[in-house]
């Protein structure tokens, strides 16, 4: 495993950069031409989320905690969260692939079907986990707020 | 089709919601609420392992089989 200061100096040069972009692209490529329940697509997920869980243990805690602010109000995003989670349960309780009720994986199956799609979706996916860790990562470094 | 309608509604509102929350509009967004989560290093576990789930729920076990 890489300790925390050679993985925060691959991804804060150009050449870690491209690595990390190429790598990200390539993993994309091999998940997005991968059959469901095959070992090829679950090493596909599996080895950005080990990356992920090692950045968890190794990245040390940033010196200033992210500048988080208080006092937001949080009844929208409260909203829509009850709103999903209720057409979600809907949905299951119809089995799960209801035509007039589909549950949220079986609408993002639908955009799965097709490769080009499925790249960049799973590209989306990655950016969403790793980008934060390796902010985190630099952040922890530099000892500024992440 | 008028219920994955609503579940692209519930997507467009949600990026709406997470613009807001970056121009700090006094809206909680969800990125605002992973990072106070993230504050933690349980946490941070807990968001990697959910997102691991996520990865693996919709590309590893898709239901749809590819074109």
């Amino acid at each position: 495993m890489t300790d925390g200061p050679t993985a925060s100096r691959l991804t804060g040069t150009w050449p870690g950069r491209v690595l990390l972009a190429a790598g990200a692209a390539g993993d994309a490529f091999w998940a997005s031409g991968s059959r469901s329940f095959s070992l090829s697509a679950d090493l596909a997920v599996a080895l950005p989320v080990a990356t992920a869980l090692s950045l968890v243990f190794v990245a040390a805690a940033p010196t200033h905690l992210a500048d988080t602010r208080r006092g937001l109000s949080w009844q929208p995003l409260a909203l829509l969260l009850t709103i999903a989670a209720a057409l979600e349960l809907a949905a299951l309780a119809l089995g799960g692939h209801s035509r007039p009720v589909p549950s949220f994986s079986t609408v993002v199956d639908q955009a799965l079907a097709w490769r080009a799609s499925r790249f960049a979706l799973f590209l989306l996916w990655l950016s969403l986990g790793l980008w934060p860790a390796v902010r985190r990562l630099r952040a922890s470094r530099t000892g500024m707020p992440a | 089709m008028t219920v994955a309608l609503i579940w692209l509604a519930l997507a467009v509102a949600l990026t709406a919601l997470e613009i807001a929350g970056r121009r700090s509009s006094g809206v909680l967004s969800l990125s605002e609420l992973a990072r106070r989560v993230a504050e933690r290093r349980a946490g941070r576990l807990l968001l990697v392992l959910c997102w691991g789930f996520v990865g693996w729920h919709f590309f590893a076990r898709s239901t749809v089989p590819p074109l």
